[in-house]
């Protein structure tokens, strides 16, 4: 189910209200049917894959509490890896394995008994859960968190529906507690909740989806189109996807809220960073710590030395490209990032004045960063790595090529016009807005509530806008297909 | 305003009423802009003016077609109900719609395109019909067919969603200046809206496939159908092109045109081939290769009133 669907408009209303109506004993089943149903609105049976490895981290996390020796706490923190990890190499990476050996053998003239592909459809969100997964089993194992012993509880821990397809990938010292916790309703909780998830419905269907129309024309087919149009496309999807991703998290934090849950912040102003550092500090936190808690460290972190560093940096980054998505665009986005990564570590390695900003160097960093992460997001969005190649080939060349007016045309597809300057003009006003809106109030807008005529001000606007530019197709999630 | 929830419920009664206010706004600003459509429509829809023959079809006939003309050589009162870029489901609808209100007309002139038979059953521009739901006929079909169905029928300002950026800025603004869709220097009469002198420049475009799907084989069938038991005489008209070019470059409409062809040869239903006249080879009378221009109009209204009126006297002999 979409957040922005009219099922979830009747589907969080009931949930929400049963919520607070039923005793606290009750609770967790309702929040677990409710989050079965929500997850199965996608593709049913996948819901069995869920139950699997929700089975196997269960049992896996009373085991490793159980364990009296480290060895065999540790064997039975590999087996829940493995069966984790598993789940995603044959459901996720698979394919495209298998592919590219085959391309290799082909390359290499070696003969071979191919094996078949799976025509199967990649089950909504499955790095998501699965990470989040794995973060209870390494959280037992190292002692920071009691196994949970209530099948019911755990399973909603791995299946809350607010977080459950996009995230925040939460961690259960975060989150399990706060099922056994007694939620009374609370006027202002609602509204916080209510107030949150409408401003990430503002971002997705006024911004995202409005942008998507015009990213996804020249993206489809981008070599029919101008540098110009190229440009504009990759500046508008770093837009995109931010509002559509922040839109989610937002939206997933406001509904958890209503009920009374707290769950972890995912995006703070990620496009204000001054460098690639600080934007990794503020993009997509949850998975960003997740690597550095149970990847980054392990290896060594920071605290080894300037080469150490170096290749965990690149370590990390190539998995989370992998992780996105079992597509070379997705490994060469990771390693672009690690690149502008190692070059920031050197740069501040060797580099004394690194804080000593004026405002002006200040501005230019945030722009760089900008420019930095819009050019990485092209392998991210392009159908391919060779469409990629030929966009940034043509964004970065092409310039001259074509006066600056054929540009700003309507853009059209088949013949038919898809993208006015009319539906350029609101989407910049409303990229404007929201950017302002952001600086301005407090983060996740918790704190209007000591201001309600800010607070009044800010809602009917946003619900208006949201009526009046609104473009309501169900169009899905970005994020829903990692 | 302390309360939370009377917060909530004051925000959502004012994004209500100022969504309302904008939707009004807009849709208001939008019928003065797209003057020519929403005359046509008014006239179609709400009236009960009397016409004994009724052009139906989509841009070919709307901007082909001069009713004077037709009415001063066949005699009678003509209107031209085409509709640019709808198919055989919007025609039916537009036929249909006009019978709820209108005395039955006496000829029914449709006039096809190749894509007509498509069988799409989506609307070209839903929104154009949303002032026009008093029309018991155009509420069941926009209903039926989602494009004005749920919450949307009830709560008009849901429809602002069917309003493009263009709509909602541009036209509003344009509509203050007092403009309108009528470009200058051209007319409007009884639905005919003049395509101006200008004469085609344009390479002919690559055309797609076209069908004859089941769907669009039955909506003809339901058109004739209506006609039969109102005791409409139909008539059907493949219009001008230049050189025949849609007839010869889509692929399959050569299948296409039989069909309807063999169709109406059972039905017993004239079907006039006008891409054939002599006109279609002058360049002179086309604005545009599937368009014919303000002269082209003129010439081919007294050819296509001079078909119709031979028909029409055959058949009383």
């Amino acid at each position: 189910m979409l957040f922005n669907s009219s099922e979830f408009l009747l589907f969080f209303p009931v949930v929400t209200l049963l919520y607070y109506l039923l005793p606290h004993g009750w609770r967790w089943l309702l929040l677990l049917l409710a989050s079965c149903v929500f997850y199965m609105y996608f593709v049913p049976v996948y819901i069995l894959i869920l139950f699997f490895t929700i089975g196997i981290d269960y049992a896996a996390g009373i085991l490793i509490e159980n364990s009296k020796t480290p060895a065999t706490k540790k064997r039975f923190l590999v087996m829940s890896l493995i069966a984790n990890i598993g789940v995603l190499a044959i459901f996720k990476y698979y394919n495209f394995f298998l592919d590219n050996i085959y391309e290799l053998f082909a390359a290499l003239n070696i003969t071979y008994h191919p094996l078949p592909f799976l025509s199967i459809l990649l089950p909504i969100g499955l790095s998501f859960h699965t990470f989040q997964a794995m973060s209870y089993t390494i959280e037992v194992y190292r002692g920071h968190q009691h196994a949970e012993r209530h099948l019911g509880i755990y399973s909603l821990y791995v299946m809350f529906y607010p977080q459950l397809v996009a995230g925040p990938i939460e961690r259960p010292q975060n989150l399990l507690h706060q099922f056994r916790e007694h939620h009374s309703f609370e006027a202002q909780q609602l509204l916080d909740g209510l107030r949150l998830m409408l401003w990430g419905l503002f971002k997705k269907v006024v911004i995202a989806d409005r942008l998507s129309i015009y990213v996804d024309t020249v993206y489809d087919h981008p070599a029919g189109y101008h540098w110009g149009n190229l440009a504009i496309a990759t500046v508008f999807f770093t837009i995109q996807i931010y509002c559509d991703f922040s839109g989610y998290s937002d939206m997933a934090i406001g509904a958890a809220r209503s009920m009374g849950f707290k769950l972890m912040t995912n995006f703070n102003r990620p496009y204000a960073a001054r460098n690639i550092q600080e934007f990794w500090k503020k993009w997509h936190i949850s998975l960003s710590t997740w690597f550095k808690d149970y990847v980054f460290i392990p290896l060594g972190g920071s605290r080894r030395g300037l080469a150490v560093t170096c290749r965990n940096t690149l370590i990390v980054f190539l998995l989370s490209g992998f992780w996105h998505g079992a597509n070379w665009t997705f490994i060469i986005w990771g390693a672009l990032h690690s690149l502008y990564m190692l070059a920031y570590l050197l740069y501040k390695h060797y580099s004394k004045a690194a804080d000593r900003r004026s405002h002006l160097i200040s501005l230019l960093s945030t722009l760089l960063t900008f420019v930095l992460v819009a050019l990485a997001w092209v392998y991210f969005r392009a159908n391919d790595a060779g469409s990629a190649s030929l966009i940034l080939q043509h964004m970065l060349t092409g310039f001259q090529a074509v006066p600056f007016q054929q540009v700003l045309k309507d853009v059209s597809q088949n013949n038919a016009i898809v993208f006015t300057n009319a539906g350029m003009l609101v989407s910049i006003a409303m990229i404007l807005l929201m950017f302002f809106l952001e600086r301005r109030l407090p983060a996740q807008l918790f704190s209007l509530n000591k201001r309600p005529a800010v607070d009044l001000a800010f809602c009917s606007m946003v619900l208006s806008l949201v009526f009046i530019f609104g473009v309501f197709g169900n169009k899905s999630f970005i994020y829903f297909q990692f | 305003m302390r309360s939370p929830l009377l917060r909530i419920l004051w925000a959502f009664m004012i994004a209500l009423l100022v969504s309302q206010v904008v939707y009004s706004f807009v849709s208001h600003r939008l019928s003065r802009y797209e003057l020519h459509m929403h005359q046509k429509f008014s006239e179609l829809f709400s009236d009960s003016t009397h016409y004994s023959i009724l052009f139906l079809g989509s841009s070919k006939t709307h901007a082909d077609i001069h009713p004077a003309i037709v009415d001063t050589i066949c005699g009678a009162t003509s209107y031209n109900a085409g509709v640019d870029g709808i198919s055989l489901f919007e025609e039916k609808l537009i036929l249909e719609g006009y019978l709820a209100r209108h005395p039955v007309p006496r000829v029914v002139v449709l006039s096809f395109d190749l894509h007509s038979f498509s069988g799409a059953r989506n609307f070209f521009n839903a929104k154009q019909y949303f002032p026009f739901v008093a029309n018991k006929v155009v509420d069941t079909t926009l209903a039926s067919h989602q494009a004005l169905s749920g919450l949307k029928r009830f709560v008009p300002l849901l429809r602002l969603s069917d309003y493009s950026d263009d709509d909602k800025t541009v036209v509003v603004l344009k509509s203050l200046a007092g403009h309108n869709d009528i470009p200058q220097g051209e007319f409007q009469y009884k639905g005919y809206l003049s395509n101006s002198d200008h004469v085609m420049d344009e390479a002919p475009k690559s055309l797609d496939s076209q069908k004859m799907t089941p769907v669009g084989r039955a909506l003809l069938y339901d058109i004739i159908g209506i006609c039969r038991r109102r005791n409409i005489t139909l008539i059907l008209v493949y219009s001008p092109e230049y050189q025949q070019i849609f007839l010869r470059q889509a692929p399959n409409g050569k299948t296409v045109m039989d069909s309807v062809q063999n169709i109406a040869g059972r039905e017993g239903i004239l079907l006039l081939r006008n891409e054939q006249l002599a006109l279609c080879n002058d360049e002179q009378y086309f604005r545009n290769v599937g368009h014919l221009n303000k002269r082209g109009a003129i010439l081919y209204s007294e050819i296509l009133a001079r078909q119709i009126n031979h028909y029409l006297q055959q058949q009383n002999r």
